[in-house]
């Protein structure tokens, strides 16, 4: 599993998005797939197979999982942000969890052949402490700092408050107008919320790297498949090229579902969808994607205007 | 684009001081602190609510 890459990539796809979707449905659907399961994996008596498997939670980290939750947002909200928001969100943690030894079923359950490039061991049969100490030595702690690295150097725009007042906050103005009136925070308060999954990832990323090494002592061991002293525990002993065209038979029928489902009622629910005023939607990809964070006419910058509806 | 004034809003010298604090915090009181609820709220809280709701302890002290 990945720890606080699942925060840092948010603000790195919301570069890529721009208004056309949701911040925090975008931190929902990342979170999504262990929002509900997490606590039950340290449980589990075989934790990688309980976690990523099948039979198993394993679904939760599939991508009709996330598709599954966008439709049901896209029906009795209408939100199109939002519903692209958790879809892009869940599916990235899907994506980047196919990095552990666990691997993911992507195209679960059309394929309940795990995916896995095998960069560091899913550990969480040392428990969450051990799980950490695992994770913060071997090269899973690297892709952390990676996600960070790419964050601060591409996309540190997002984290200026002229982006937020100018791309976040007109993205999804019902739920930061809602924060801003509920709770009573100023745009300040609100940044600092936005900001807080950075805060967070960056923080845990620290301790629990301090941890593994001045707590539990573990030894860094940051090659491929590491960290040497935790045991194996890939999910299939299928071959590559078996898993390719599991995988591969898996995508061409969850592609085509998405597809019917889409020319079945889907496209019917997106067209009766709303967005913000803000927000250019295109055809395509760039429904979602090709971020237009232009000044909106009349949001100058500056004390006097209230970015807030 | 020159960044606006924003209401509310503390300087990098006190979101690093948050940080620390969370990061020694977190080392001693790893439940309580490196979790989903703490975590991201800590600034907010740390930063804007506490800070928040001492000045308005003091205002009504004061104003006694």
């Amino acid at each position: 599993m990945s720890w606080a890459a699942h925060e840092f990539e948010n603000y790195v796809i919301q570069r890529e998005t721009g208004r056309k979707v949701s911040f925090l449905a975008i931190v929902l659907g990342a979170q999504l797939p262990d929002l509900f399961t997490k606590y039950f994996v340290y449980k589990s008596s075989n934790p990688a197979h309980f976690h990523r498997g099948w039979p198993g939670v394993g679904f939760s980290h599939s991508l009709i999982f996330g598709f599954t939750f966008a439709v049901l947002i896209l029906r009795f909200t209408g939100s199109r942000s939002w519903a692209l928001g958790v879809l892009i969100g869940q599916w990235a943690h899907v994506l980047t969890d196919f990095a552990d030894t666990a691997g993911t079923m992507p195209f679960f359950p059309f394929s309940t052949e795990p995916v896995t490039i095998s960069m560091w061991k899913h550990a969480a049969s040392q428990g969450r402490y051990g799980d950490a100490a695992a994770y913060y030595s071997s090269l899973g702690g690297m892709w952390d700092l990676f996600w960070l690295v790419i964050l601060l150097v591409f996309a540190r725009k997002v984290l200026r408050p002229s982006y937020f007042r100018h791309t976040i906050v007109p993205a999804d103005p019902k739920v930061w107008g809602w924060l801003h009136r509920k709770l009573r925070l100023p745009e300040g308060g609100l940044i600092l919320f936005y900001w807080g999954y950075l805060f967070y990832g960056a923080g845990r990323m620290v301790t629990w790297f301090l941890y593994a090494r001045f707590g539990a002592k573990a030894p860094w061991n940051p090659v491929w498949g590491g960290p040497s002293w935790v045991a194996g525990n890939d999910l299939s002993d299928a071959g590559p090229l078996e898993v390719i065209v599991r995988t591969s038979i898996g995508g061409v029928l969850f592609f085509a579902f998405i597809w019917l489902c889409w020319r079945w009622f889907l496209k019917g629910w997106w067209e009766r969808g709303e967005d913000p005023p803000a927000v250019a939607r295109g055809r395509g990809w760039r429904a979602a994607f090709g971020a237009d964070d232009d000044p909106l006419p009349g949001a100058l910058p500056g004390p006097a205007a209230d970015p807030v509806p | 684009m020159t960044e606006p004034e924003v209401e509310g809003l503390p300087g990098p010298r006190w979101i690093a001081l948050s940080f620390v604090v969370y990061v020694v915090l977190g080392y001693l009181y790893k439940s309580i602190f490196l979790n989903w609820i703490i975590g991201p709220t800590w600034l907010l809280l740390t930063l804007h609510v506490i800070p928040r709701g001492v000045r308005s302890l003091l205002g009504r002290v004061g104003s006694r």
